[in-house]
């Protein structure tokens, strides 16, 4: 009976994925505008409606979350033996809710669409999680993001009382005073530093990493980190400039301390998943100096990391998912010597490992740089710290390379191997084609 | 995926393993550790919130505007 579901499962988001590419090739890149919008009367005493709509930047946010699910549904293929249908069931709940939160155009939607897609989340973890921390993880998970985001409704709440409608595009022209601007710029950063995540609300992503199946990580490293980032380009900069501007030492100081800190932190860690973690936020915090740094280098290049953190630190958990399938441990002691047993996989995580650097070439590089070449017209002090962090990033990514992956074989702790097969290859072969694609040329998609 | 690769799991290492991810369970107010946090949880923050505040205010003057203020 499970493998109907299956099937049903992943050619239902097999066909997503095969049509998020006609509003690509419908898009009319001369107009600023949004298209393809639909507008529904939602709570029309309030002025409140259901208002979705893409734009250049959402547009390859929702092709990579089509692209994304089809994959976590393949790579849980074997582990939904257990609860199959409502495995399906999440993960296509969490498609549409993800795919809703990047076409959103409507204040609400920006409380309620973020705040639903953690709903599935929290059940992938408690379910399908793999240790008994799972609970503890799923609640942390939930709650860190919940709170965060209550303050994100009182801002809310107050823009529709002044404007009377949470339309975005009315809202975008409206000016707020200055000490208005401020509380509604903190009240909406308590939601998107906890989305990021940013030092010190960033507790939640390690543990929620660790104890998450395979494909729960894939997700959350794809997409769900990417709304905090996206929240601040889309309601906190354009909407509170000067307030934005304020704060920009602010967030420079919390960036480049979660830059350096997470990097540093990243280098103690013996977890496979959390190492990736950890890195996951020193790139994510790197994304937000270069929001904060307003020219065009800066917040152009960090659309960049953004789309290329969809696939790396995804490929990279899908990685560490192979060894765990087989072996069961993610503690890096075990591991050693795999390039002689397992080198199809050597090989991918090699690649992978290059992309995790930002190696020219790779989806990260040109990102990276831009946001550097930005933020140091704006502030040389944290170009420098970013640029620090950049050479951290290299160091933990190639010393966990070299210890995984280089070395002598420990036989102690294992004894039989297996390469990765014909249907784990495939899988990665995507994400590769994605990686070098955006590293050579990356032009399409700031243009 | 065939089974039989369970790792042979050394009691000592995942011993350190769990240690290592319950930190916080024996995470104690020492002097030590009360000095690790003020240095590197409120003293670096803060010296490199007055860094970046510094530069900034440093191209103020050198386009003769006068000092920005922010949060």
């Amino acid at each position: 009976r499970i493998r109907p579901i299956r099937l049903i499962g992943l050619c239902a988001s097999l066909i997503t994925f095969l049509y998020s590419p006609v509003p690509r090739i419908q898009f009319d890149s001369s107009t600023a505008k949004s298209q393809f919008v639909e507008s529904l009367r939602w709570l029309p005493y309030e002025n409140i409606n259901f208002y979705l709509g893409i734009d250049g930047i959402s547009l390859f946010f929702v092709i990579l979350t089509t692209f994304l699910i089809p994959i976590c549904i393949s790579v849980g293929w074997s582990g939904m033996r257990s609860y199959g249908k409502e495995y399906i069931t999440a993960f296509l709940i969490r498609e549409f809710l993800m795919i809703a939160v990047f076409r959103m155009l409507d204040l609400l939607l920006f409380y309620v669409f973020p705040e639903s897609v953690p709903i599935p989340m929290f059940i992938i973890i408690g379910v399908w999680g793999s240790r008994q921390r799972k609970i503890k993880a799923a609640y942390q998970f939930f709650l860190y993001t919940l709170l965060g985001s209550l303050f994100m409704l009182l801002a809310i709440l107050l823009i529709l009382f002044q404007t009377g409608t949470t339309d975005l595009q009315i809202s975008l022209t409206t000016e707020f005073s200055e000490r208005r601007q401020i509380f509604l710029w903190i009240a909406s950063f308590a939601s998107f530093a906890v989305k990021v995540p940013m030092v010190p609300v960033h507790i939640w992503l390690p543990e929620a990493h660790v104890e998450a199946p395979t494909a729960g990580s894939v997700i959350l490293a794809g997409i769900p980190l990417k709304f905090g980032t996206h929240g601040f380009l889309r309601f906190s900069i354009p909407m509170f400039p000067e307030a934005t501007l304020c704060s920009t030492p602010f967030i420079y100081t919390l960036s480049a301390i979660a830059i350096i800190y997470t990097s540093l932190t990243t280098s103690r860690q013996i977890d496979l998943k959390k190492i990736i973690a950890y890195s996951s936020v020193a790139h994510m915090n790197l994304v937000t100096i270069g929001m904060f740094s307003p020219n065009i280098q800066g917040i152009g290049g960090s659309i960049l990391p953004m789309l290329s953190h969809g696939l790396v630190p995804s490929a990279l958990f899908l990685c560490v998912g192979v060894l765990y399938d087989r072996h069961k441990t993610r503690l890096v002691r075990y591991y050693g010597g795999l390039v002689s047993t397992m080198p199809n996989l050597s090989t991918i995580f090699f690649s992978f490992t290059l992309a995790n650097m930002s190696s020219p070439g790779t989806s990260s590089f040109i990102g990276e740089f831009l946001i550097l070449v930005g933020a140091f017209q704006r502030n040389s002090l944290v170009a420098t710290l970013a640029a620090l962090g950049m050479i951290l990033g290299a160091a933990y990514s190639l010393w966990l390379y070299n210890r995984v992956v280089s070395g002598n074989l420990k036989p102690d702790f294992l004894h039989k191997f297996s390469d990765s097969n014909g249907r784990e290859v495939s899988i990665f072969i995507p994400f590769l084609v994605g990686v070098v694609r955006m590293g050579v040329h990356p032009k399409v998609f700031p243009d | 995926m065939g089974g039989g690769m369970e790792t042979n799991k050394n009691k000592f290492i995942e011993y350190w393993g769990s240690a290592r991810e319950n930190l916080e369970h024996n995470f104690r107010w020492t002097r030590r550790n009360f000095a690790l946090i003020g240095i590197f949880g409120i003293a670096l923050p803060i010296i490199v919130y007055k860094g970046i505040v510094k530069d900034f205010h440093m191209q103020d003057e050198d386009a003769g505007r006068p000092h920005r203020k922010f949060l």
